[in-house]
């Protein structure tokens, strides 16, 4: 078996505010942007990873979900219950400073955790939860 | 409760253009909740929580409780109860702090 894991998803509501924060804040390479409106599909991931991406997706654009079962996803990330992710960085507390001036919503300053990890964490302009750690 | 670095109110603006009422409360709860989060060994302060969403105390706990079935002072309990856990799971020097707010002062429940 030969498996990496290529792409993870992430919803957004306002494509243009996710690609500010990814794009501008968090410095990823845009590797696609298809569609248009609010239906934009963009894949993002940091420079010199090519093979690992995020894509930046509407939420219940699966023809399968039903209307409430929409409103709820859209409830759920308003109120930062739906998506999450966990990134790691070099130097998590100028990482966190970086993100703070640029006027990202703070969930947690870095924190030593009690399971030996240090981490902060931040809403992207979605509110998905992202969780960054200390690369050890 | 006081911050050391996070100003609730310097968070961007959560009113955006065209985006439905409840899904801007939403957006303001999931504030107010991650402020639990962060604070949750501080003494609660609805008065302070309500004042960073520029909302009235009663407004606050109802919008929260809609969002998230409890409380902001239930949903408190609840989560010191878990980091209270989790750190006796791990032997944690740290499990004091929780566990003592775990149990509810009684001007916090005065003020909820």
């Amino acid at each position: 078996m030969d498996i990496t894991i290529q792409t993870s998803y992430l919803p957004h509501d306002d494509p243009e505010a996710s690609l500010a924060f990814y794009r501008d804040v968090l410095g990823f390479e845009v590797r696609s942007d298809v569609g248009q409106g609010n239906m934009r599909w963009i894949t993002v991931g940091p420079a010199g990873q090519p093979d690992t991406s995020i894509l930046l997706a509407p939420p219940a654009a699966d023809p399968g979900i039903t209307d409430d079962e929409g409103r709820t996803i859209v409830e759920m990330m308003a109120k930062g219950t739906y998506g999450w992710i966990l990134l790691a960085t070099s130097d998590v507390d100028a990482t966190f400073d970086r993100l703070q001036a640029s006027g990202a919503e703070v969930i947690q300053e870095p924190t030593d955790q009690p399971y030996g990890v240090r981490d902060c964490a931040f809403r992207d302009p979605a509110g998905n939860h992202i969780r960054i750690n200390q690369r050890g | 409760m006081c911050l050391t670095r996070v100003d609730v109110r310097q968070q961007p603006a959560v009113h955006k253009e065209g985006v439905p009422q409840r899904l801007r409360d939403l957006a303001l709860m999931r504030r107010v909740r991650d402020r639990l989060d962060r604070e949750y060994a501080q003494p609660l302060d609805v008065v302070v929580l309500a004042d960073g969403v520029r909302m009235s105390v009663g407004h606050l706990c109802r919008e929260f409780r809609r969002a998230y079935g409890a409380s902001p002072y239930s949903y408190l309990v609840k989560r010191r109860a878990e980091h209270a856990i989790a750190a006796m799971a791990i032997g944690a020097e740290q499990s004091t702090t929780p566990i003592r707010h775990a149990g509810a002062p009684a001007d916090e429940l005065q003020r909820v």
